[in-house]
């Protein structure tokens, strides 16, 4: 609990205090732009890459500790899509540009509820991939809506 | 993204700060867990929630550091346009 706290004040001071925070947003938002005004966007990409790996090494590592054994044909399987919902459900734009650590830490929080609560109703793990397969759906459609001006926008558009 | 000098930052207005993004999370993570207290009176027990929080460590450690990858931007959701 204490190294998620640490990953999760860490994570939010870069990104909000640092300069390497400001340029995470800025390529996120619009690349070129980002190119343009003189961030390195490769080395930038690259070391959000190495971070991921490396917390994804740390999570790894006590997930070994706690249970004892890891084995690589079923440990992991799926995970990504639950993090990719929990991340989304915590209004961080899956277009990039946009978000907060302590979204994040909110959509953690019910994601592992929901998971938690279909698991004692003996939901099905199918319905549960279904369900954050959906979620993903409905935020790209979200998103993409409100980059274009909003819902009506697209209303008018499937008319056209 | 630009960062405005305090002076010109606009003031603090609640129909703003409601709209956020992780009030609406909050929310729902609010609304799920009267439900679930609701469903089981052990929902809402302490014990429970900080034992099923210590199985979802490796998760959160993992969407923490995953959250700078999607607001960069790198994950391809295009969908042939």
């Amino acid at each position: 609990m204490l190294i998620a706290l640490a990953v999760a004040v860490a994570t939010h001071l870069a990104l909000r205090h640092l300069r390497f925070g400001r340029e995470i947003y800025a390529i996120g938002s619009n690349p070129p732009a980002a190119r343009l005004r003189g961030i390195r966007v490769v080395p930038v990409t690259l070391a959000v890459f190495a971070l991921s790996g490396g917390c994804a090494g740390l999570a790894g590592l006590l997930y070994a500790a706690r249970f004892g054994y890891v084995n690589p044909g079923i440990t992991g399987v799926g995970f990504e899509l639950t993090v990719i919902a929990a991340v989304v459900i915590g209004g961080v734009s899956i277009n990039g540009g946009a978000g907060s650590v302590l979204g994040t830490a909110l959509g953690c929080c019910c994601s592992a509820r929901s998971r938690w609560r279909c698991r004692s109703s003996a939901c099905p793990a199918s319905w549960q991939n279904a369900i954050y397969g959906a979620i993903i759906l409905l935020a790209l459609v979200i998103d993409r809506s409100v980059r274009e001006g909003g819902i009506g926008h697209l209303r008018r558009r499937g008319r056209a | 993204m630009t960062v405005l000098p305090m002076d010109q930052r606009p003031a603090f207005s609640w129909r703003r700060a409601l709209l956020r993004p992780e009030v609406m999370t909050f929310l729902l993570l609010v609304i799920a867990a009267i439900v679930g207290t609701q469903l089981s009176p052990f929902f809402a027990d302490l014990g429970f929630v900080l034992e099923s929080s210590t199985y979802t460590i490796e998760f959160g450690i993992v969407a923490l550091v995953l959250t700078m990858i999607v607001i960069s931007g790198e994950i391809d959701c295009r969908s042939g346009r």
